[in-house]
């Protein structure tokens, strides 16, 4: 099965990043939407299918948790996998945004193994 | 008196190793002699990113001639040096450094359980007399990468103070 991916992020390097990692970790990925903050992220999700995102915390108009919450509140989105990618090492900032119903993090820097471990996490199949 | 390390000792190893694993360039802390003898006659970026948590608040500034930055762009877009993309990509990827670093020292030197505000970081040119001095500035951690020096400055402050440049000014908890 091929996943559409939604990478939001402020950061077009950071995107372009997780986009070439997704490849070299041999991910089944179908399409690659890209947002550049939490407000364009969820324009995407209105109108596209998404099986996994990606998503920064620090952005600027909408950040990460706010987008997070508006997806909490909405039937449709708030079982919708979403993996945190920043470089903040916070134990109780993760444990608060697995509250959030975050599926997973993943810090920065990471290796396409490392992602490819967090998308089987979060997908329940293997890539290998 | 604080219980963590010093803040050069939480910084001496993170950017060497960050940039390894980020951009696959090394780099060695080196005086700042060493490095204004290859200072090139170049602007370089400068990318800074402020952070606050509950007791301490403060900023990690990093700084690289902007050849360097182009060849670190290349190297984390997978691009060949030179690569359109990569050279515009040059600012933005030294504040995703600039970012990653300051993450990782503030969990190196605060630990996992503190809890900080990281703000977007910002990003600005700087001309050559500027940070060729820069490099001298007190509390700057030189490096060597390339042959091209790369500069951190780390300030922290208690709330309530106000402003220092210096490094390692308060050790509390964030």
């Amino acid at each position: 099965m091929a996943y559409n991916i939604l990478i939001v992020d402020d950061s077009l390097t950071v995107r372009q990043v997780i986009a070439r990692a997704l490849s070299l970790a041999g991910i089944n990925v179908g399409r690659v939407h890209q947002a550049e903050n939490g407000q364009a992220g969820l324009a995407v999700l209105q109108t596209e299918w998404i099986d996994l995102v990606f998503c920064d915390l620090s952005m600027p108009v909408m950040d990460g948790v706010t987008m997070l919450q508006h997806m909490q509140a909405d039937g449709l989105l708030n079982k919708l996998p979403v993996v945190i990618v920043t470089a903040d090492g916070s134990k109780s900032k993760i444990d608060d945004l697995k509250s959030m119903g975050v599926r997973a993090y993943m810090r920065k820097p990471f290796t396409p193994e490392q992602l490819r471990d967090v998308v089987n996490q979060c997908m329940g199949a293997s890539n290998e | 008196m604080s219980d963590h390390p010093s803040l050069m000792e939480s910084c001496a190893c993170l950017l060497p190793a960050l940039l390894e694993q980020q951009a696959f360039v090394f780099c060695d802390l080196a005086t700042a002699a060493a490095a204004q003898e290859v200072a090139a006659d170049e602007p370089a970026i400068v990318a800074e990113v402020e952070f606050a948590g509950a007791a301490t608040r403060g900023h990690c500034r990093l700084g690289a001639p902007l050849s360097l930055c182009r060849e670190i762009a290349a190297n984390v877009l997978g691009t060949d040096p030179g690569d359109a993309a990569a050279d515009q990509s040059a600012s933005d990827c030294l504040k995703e450094v600039a970012n990653v670093v300051t993450g990782h020292v503030l969990t190196t030197h605060f630990g996992e359980d503190s809890q900080f505000v990281i703000a977007a970081p910002t990003v600005r040119t700087a001309l050559p007399a500027e940070w060729h001095a820069a490099l001298a500035e007190p509390g700057t951690e030189v490096y060597l990468a390339a042959s091209q020096p790369v500069w951190l400055l780390i300030g922290f402050v208690a709330n309530g103070s106000a402003r220092g440049g210096a490094a390692g000014r308060s050790h509390d908890h964030g």
